[in-house]
């Protein structure tokens, strides 16, 4: 790459959009095995959203249920709130091409965006506040020490865990520029 | 051998005026609890042991235990001199030899060990009810192996209790309690019998309520109050527990203050507690549903103290029962509260390192457990966060020399070939060492295996400090009462002697134990002055202080739903294997529990060799119900087959309406094959049959578990 901020959007080879899946799905497994909170599988929607993806959003449904399958692998039941919220980016996606909320969903808000939309499935599981998966109770439980109220640690908890698996966001795009090195770009 | 018997027959006593007579303060060791003793010694032997009344513990009483601790010093079969096999092992051929030998042999045969196979293929396996891991663990990971290894995990009961609570030790607060809630333990018959037994007593006397839940009508269970005996089917314990849980929960009589002020994850419980319905509940723990309400109506507004143990502890489900002690303790508003859980710091006491430090080297355990290492977040998952060593595993990954090939072991007092179920595969292991030695006063089951049998001291010749199991936030003393008798010496000096020997003097700038303490002690807490001269050292605790410092947990506070064990990769909330559908036991292979239980005047395994103790009790029957006796045709005194799936044992019947008629009961103690002609080929050993499995969550033992069929002989 010669240009860093450079997006992957409309490349002429389709082979980095295998590279960028596969590579998500990597590192989920790296991230479960040494048990990290962070949710590389969220990065392709990441990418999409902040329009360094141009993904047909028929694509990025199937990579939803394919993600929620890999979630429910790793934490079974317990991660239904989680994939559903999951789910919930596709027609966010879809609603990329509306300018305005394209602009709110950049950057730092979608960890905002995304917290509201997971305490409410939590709470249609009934996984609110405490949590269900296991870094989500841990999460919970150390905010208690912050907050004395069950309820408001629980929000931290999942805006914490949002927002540290989007800050690896940077990390990925390095990992991506290194790993798709020699496949030829439309930086457009 | 040396012929002890004849050296105690020629002793001169001398006449009554010219006794040179003195009392010395220490402290007891024929159980873990760690009872204040005054020894009086005349002429250099010691005449009689007696409580200390100054004891916080035992308050000037002893037990049979403690009274007999005397002959176990003047034991005739004790091991006086450094001996070396000479015949196969297991044949009991000996050579005595010289400490210098002995030490000199020793080192020979380990160096070249080491450095075929690496530090990690030494291991050292220590027991933790005489002794503390201190010197031990520093001797084993300075050589560079992690393997320091104890007894195995037995206690997941009140592990599953500290998941939510953090390393403390729960302890009744009995002295102000309104009501005693005493699961699968028996404070009157065993464990903590000087202490707790008489605080009972006196909590009953002044109007408190005592409930039992025990499969067996233990002497705790006798002195229940009129029908709160529960005798539950085995197993089931936390099943009941989570039953009296949901009650409080749904009849609206917890303490709902409590539970908002220190709790963390009440609602999750509370969701997952629903389940638990009285008539379900019931049906499962075979306790009808008018005791089970007689039982929880007594705890409802009362201070309530709740204590559990080995007959919960020894199953499956026990760490998540123990989990409900805490749950039911937090509902009733009695954790760390006058009158109900006390939370003593586990350890009672810390201390800085002593210089040098030496930390555990960062390799596999050889039982793929991880002792010292708690779980961290964001750490790799390991294969077991075990809380103690699982000895369960040793012989398996010996014989296949997994994770690595283990060739060298020091066992210090304990005696796995009687006390493990697997031990003819534990015998085929150690036949894969090329070094054994073992420090112990009796030629156990096991020494008989070691190439190398070093005389270890009893509890009155040692210098020694408990600071694990007294019921108070402080430590006690052990020292000698007597010199060392013939070439005894204490196992921690053993291990000093050895580890200069093998050119660890860095680690050990200590000339002996005595000198180590002092070190240990000197910024700490503990006074090793008042320790010596008291025999005990209270640093006091207050009710209460635990929870308002913040437990150790992550939040801080109670966790009924716990974040340890969603990280540790275990169920944060109670799941119990006996919960589904109930096989139809009566008509099953094996349609009887086993469950075993310790006497009053006997501790594990070793007191069984002890002349005075061996008197009172020797053998050991089955406990049988007179309804399921009849129907199988058996009598007291009978022969009886008591078959498992891993074998047979035939014993005399004991006929009894104190006990679940779907339970036999063994005590263990007996069947020894060795260790002293005092016990040898008297009794049956319960591991012969008992179940080899290992827990889920602590990765403990599961003898209780163990299911069997009863036959006239």
């Amino acid at each position: 790459m010669n240009d860093k901020t450079a997006t992957f959007s409309t490349l002429d080879d389709d082979k980095w959009l295998v590279k960028i899946l596969a590579i998500s799905l990597l590192l989920e497994v790296f991230m479960r095995y040494f048990r990290l909170p962070f949710f590389p599988l969220w990065l392709p929607f990441f990418f999409q959203m902040n329009g360094k993806l141009q993904i047909a959003p028929h694509l990025m449904f199937v990579y939803a249920i394919f993600s929620c399958i890999v979630l429910y692998v790793f934490f079974g039941a317990s991660s239904l709130d989680l994939s559903l919220t999951f789910l919930f980016l596709v027609p966010l996606i879809y609603q990329q091409q509306n300018p305005s909320l394209n602009k709110f969903l950049k950057g730092w808000r979608l960890p905002l965006v995304l917290t509201p939309i997971w305490l409410f499935f939590s709470i249609i599981f009934g996984n609110f506040p405490t949590g269900s998966i296991s870094f989500e109770v841990f999460f919970t439980a150390i905010s208690m020490r912050l907050v004395p109220v069950e309820e408001v640690a629980g929000i931290l908890s999942r805006l914490m865990l949002l927002t540290l698996s989007y800050a690896i966001y940077p990390l990925t795009v390095y990992i991506l520029n290194k790993a798709t090195t020699g496949i030829r770009y439309n930086n457009g | 051998m040396p012929d002890l018997l004849a050296e105690a027959d020629n002793i001169k006593y001398p006449l009554e005026n010219s006794w040179q007579e003195q009392e010395v303060i220490t402290t007891c060791n024929q159980c873990y609890l760690g009872c204040g003793l005054i020894a009086t010694v005349r002429n250099g032997r010691v005449a009689y042991l007696r409580g200390n009344p100054s004891s916080p513990t035992n308050r000037g009483h002893i037990c049979a235990k403690a009274h007999a601790g005397v002959y176990k010093l003047y034991h005739p079969e004790r091991i006086g001199y450094p001996l070396m096999r000479v015949g196969k092992r297991g044949e009991g051929k000996w050579q005595r030899i010289s400490w210098e030998e002995a030490i000199g042999k020793i080192s020979k045969t380990l160096t070249p060990i080491i450095e075929e196979y690496g530090p990690q293929s030494v291991a050292l396996w220590q027991n933790v009810d005489n002794d503390r891991a201190d010197i031990f663990q520093r001797f084993i990971y300075a050589l560079g192996s992690p393997n320091y290894l104890q007894h195995t995990g037995a206690a997941d009961a009140p592990i599953g209790a500290g998941t939510a609570l953090g390393p403390v030790a729960l302890s009744p607060d009995y002295k102000h309690t309104d009501c005693m809630v005493i699961v699968g333990a028996n404070p009157l018959g065993c464990k903590e019998l000087c202490w707790s037994a008489r605080e009972i007593i006196e909590a009953k006397q002044r109007g408190a309520t005592l409930i039992t839940i025990d499969p067996r009508l233990s002497e705790t269970a006798a002195h229940s109050t009129k029908g709160l005996w529960l005798p539950i089917r085995p197993g089931t314990d936390g099943i009941l527990l989570a039953g009296f849980a949901n009650y409080l929960i749904t009849h609206d009589k917890y303490d709902n203050a409590f539970v908002d002020q220190y709790t963390f994850g009440f609602d999750k419980m509370k969701r997952h507690l629903k389940k638990f319905t009285i008539e379900k509940v019931c049906r499962i723990t075979d306790i009808p549903e008018k005791q089970f309400l007689n039982a929880i109506h007594h705890m409802i507004g009362k201070k309530t103290s709740i204590d559990v143990f080995s007959g919960v502890s020894f199953q499956k489900d026990g760490a998540y029962a123990g989990m409900m002690v805490t749950t039911l303790a937090t509902l009733l508003g009695s954790i760390d509260q006058k009158g109900g859980v006390r939370l003593l710091p586990y350890p009672r006491v810390t201390y800085p390192a002593v210089e040098p430090a030496v930390s555990q080297p960062s390799i596999e355990r050889i039982d793929s457990g991880n002792y010292g290492r708690l779980p961290m977040p964001f750490l790799r998952r390991p294969k077991y966060y075990s809380f103690a060593s699982i000895n369960q595993n040793l012989h398996k990954n010996i014989l296949t020399e997994k994770p690595y090939p283990l060739k060298a072991m020091f066992i210090c007092s304990v005696n796995p070939v009687y006390s493990m179920p697997n031990s003819t595969e534990l015998i085929q292991a150690f036949d894969k060492l090329d070094l054994l030695v073992s420090i112990d006063a009796f030629m156990s089951e096991t020494s008989i295996y070691a190439d190398i049998v070093l005389p270890g001291s009893t509890f009155l010749e040692n210098m020694e400090i408990n600071d694990v199991f007294p019921p108070f936030k402080g430590a006690v003393m052990r020292k000698p009462v007597v010199k060392a008798r013939l070439e005894s010496k204490s196992s921690q000096d053993i291990i000093i002697m050895l580890a200069k020997g093998l050119g660890l003097e860095k680690a050990f700038p200590f000339n002996n134990y005595e000198a180590f303490l002092r070190q240990q002690l000197e910024d700490s807490a503990i006074d090793f002055d008042e320790l010596y001269h008291k025999g005990f050292h209270d640093l006091g605790y207050e009710t209460g202080e635990a929870l308002q410092n913040g437990l150790d947990t992550p939040s801080g506070r109670i966790e009924l739903y716990s974040s340890f064990l969603a990280f540790s990769g275990a169920s944060p909330l109670p799941v119990f294997s006996k919960w589904q559908a109930q096989p139809d036991d009566a008509h099953s292979e094996y349609p009887l529990h086993m469950i075993s239980y310790r006497l009053p005047y006997h501790a594990n395994s070793r007191t069984a060799s002890n002349l005075y103790l061996n008197a009172i009790q020797s053998e050991n029957p089955l406990l049988i119900n007179t309804k399921t006796a009849k129907a199988l045709g058996i009598q007291t005194g009978d022969s009886v087959k008591i078959d498992s799936k891993r074998g047979t044992l035939t014993t005399k019947a004991l006929l009894t309406e104190g006990i679940h008629p779907e339970t036999v009961a063994l005590s263990y103690h007996f069947g020894h094959k060795a260790y002293s002609k005092i016990c040898a080929n008297k009794g049956v050993r319960f591991n012969d049959i008992a179940s080899d499995g290992t827990s889920p969550v602590t990765f403990g033992i599961t003898i209780n578990d163990t299911m069997v069929k009863v036959a006239k002989a």
